[in-house]
This record gives structure tokens, C-alpha cells and sequence, in this order.
């Protein structure tokens, strides 16, 4: 279930009873269009009612908001940061890493999903990987340019 | 756990500065760097592990030298190496202080991820494409 599916159920509650209270109002007598409306209301009532229902079911197994957690997951972009970092621009690992940290201490805290932790661990990886790489090269350099240099002397 | 966070959180913060270092280096062994130096920086300098493997360059390759040239003021040569590279060179210092900041959820708000990796994408078939009618 998503917090959408009871926005919207919340959303078509509200427009029918504007719908309804603008037909009482304004003396309309088309008695079946109102009552139609009527049949509307209770329904999507009900369905709303179910909707909290379940809502409620799942805050009670995950401990969180049940579905609705505050923050949005980023795991599937830190994975992407992270295999892009690896092959095409090593620039990007550490953003992968930063990302893949902060979404990993978010699951932790309860406030996102936890059902991307494996991509977001395996983003950080990633990240960790050609970070470390890039240290790599920099030594490597850093010993080319001194060899470099004591050559000339 | 919220020490490990912590270790990685900054462990993340200084490869962002060194990667900030490194660009800001090249672009001093540019401007100030004898002519070895550059020499060795562009030579051995890091590798495109894709153009290793595959032999095609990725978007951002020739970016080494382009640095090097930027640094020196030699822009029309910069700009050979890489179209974009003052673009690049920037964005990247940008991307690096926000990461270093404490900012890196800057890339994943809104829709701009698939934009920047849209524009990438753009970058790389641009010059896989354009030799092939150019040369």
C-alpha cells in the first residue's frame, strides 16, 4: 500500500461531498444524481476506512509509519552513483559513499525503507572502492613525479 | 552503528577534498608547473579504466589534460581535449564542496540525477559519434 492510494481515497471523499453539498444547496432536484452521490460518500468512505486499517497494521510490524516514512529511499540512486563511479568517472564515488552512508544511517534510524539497504550498502561499496583507487593513482604519481624530478638532477 | 556512520561519513568528506585537491593541483601544474611535470602529470597520470578495457573513451576522458591546459590559459587547447571542460572542472569543484559540506543529497532531489546522467549520456555519444564524420 502507498501513501498515495489513501491521498487520493482522501482527495475523491473531499470532492464529493463538495459535490454533494453543492447540489443540496442550490436546490437542485435531480433527487438521483444526489442520491448517487450519497452511494459515493459511504463508499469511498468505507474504502478510506480499510485503507487506515491497514495502514495502522503495518506501523504495527514495521514500528515506523507503516509504508509512509518521512524520507523518500535514495537507495537505487546511490547504487547507480556507485557502479558509475566504478566505470565510467571515478569523480563520482565520493558521492556514492556520502549518500550511501546517509541512506544507510536514515534505514537505521526508521526513517526510510528498509528494503534498500542491500543497494545502498553495495553503492557504498562501490564508492569506497574507486575512492580508494583514486588514492592509489595519487601515490603512484606522487612517486613518478619524485622519481622524475631526482632524474634530472 | 553511529560511530560507523561517522567514520564513513567522513571518510566520504575527505575523498571529496583530496578529488577537490587533485583538480585544484592540475590546474596549478598548469599555470605554474615546468614542463616535465606536466609531462608526467597527463603521461602517467590516471587512466580510463573503460577505455583500458573496451578501447572507447568514456564522456570524460582527455579531462586530465584539459585541466592542465585550463591551468596554463591555453583555453582553444582545453577545449580540444574536451568540449565542456571548464563546465566540467566547475561543476566538479561544486559537486566536491557540497559533499564536503555536508550536502551530498544535493544530486537526488527532484528529477536532476536522470538529468545529469541524460547529459552525460549526451556528452559520450556526442564524441563517439562525431569523429566517425568529422575524421
Amino acid at each position: 500500500m502507498y501513501r498515495d492510494d489513501f491521498a487520493a481515497a482522501q482527495a475523491r471523499l473531499e470532492t464529493i461531498q463538495r459535490d454533494l453539498a453543492t447540489a443540496q444547496s442550490q436546490g437542485v432536484q435531480d433527487q438521483q444524481h444526489i442520491a448517487m452521490l450519497t452511494h459515493q460518500l459511504a463508499a469511498t468512505q468505507q474504502a478510506l476506512q480499510q485503507l487506515g486499517g491497514r495502514m495502522q497494521q503495518m506501523q504495527g510490524a514495521y514500528g515506523g509509519y507503516g509504508g509512509m516514512y518521512q524520507l523518500p529511499s535514495r537507495h537505487s540512486t546511490v547504487l547507480v552513483l556507485g557502479i558509475l563511479s566504478l566505470v565510467v568517472c571515478s569523480a563520482l564515488g565520493p558521492f556514492a559513499w556520502s549518500m550511501g552512508s546517509e541512506e544507510l544511517r536514515r534505514i537505521d534510524g526508521g526513517l526510510t525503507s528498509p528494503d534498500g539497504r542491500g543497494s545502498a550498502q553495495a553503492g557504498r561499496v562501490c564508492g569506497i572502492i574507486s575512492s580508494s583507487l583514486l588514492v592509489l593513482v595519487l601515490v603512484f604519481m606522487m612517486f613518478a613525479m619524485v622519481l622524475g624530478a631526482s632524474s634530472r638532477r | 552503528m553511529a560511530r560507523t556512520h561517522r567514520i564513513h561519513d567522513v571518510a566520504a568528506r575527505l575523498a571529496a577534498a583530496l578529488w577537490a585537491s587533485c583538480i585544484l593541483f592540475g590546474l596549478a601544474v598548469g599555470a605554474a608547473g615546468s614542463a616535465a611535470t606536466q609531462g608526467t602529470l597527463v603521461n602517467d597520470g590516471p587512466g580510463c579504466p573503460l577505455r583500458a578495457v573496451t578501447g572507447l573513451p568514456c564522456p570524460f576522458c582527455g579531462m586530465t589534460h584539459a585541466t592542465v591546459a585550463l591551468g596554463g590559459g591555453h583555453w582553444r587547447d582545453a577545449l580540444g581535449f574536451h568540449p565542456l571542460a571548464p563546465l566540467v572542472i566547475a561543476a566538479m569543484l561544486a559537486l566536491m564542496a557540497m559533499i564536503i559540506i555536508g550536502r551530498s543529497d544535493v544530486l537526488s532531489r527532484g528529477r536532476r540525477l536522470p538529468w545529469i546522467l541524460g547529459a552525460i549520456g549526451a556528452i559520450w555519444v556526442a564524441r563517439l559519434v562525431i569523429p566517425l564524420f568529422t575524421s
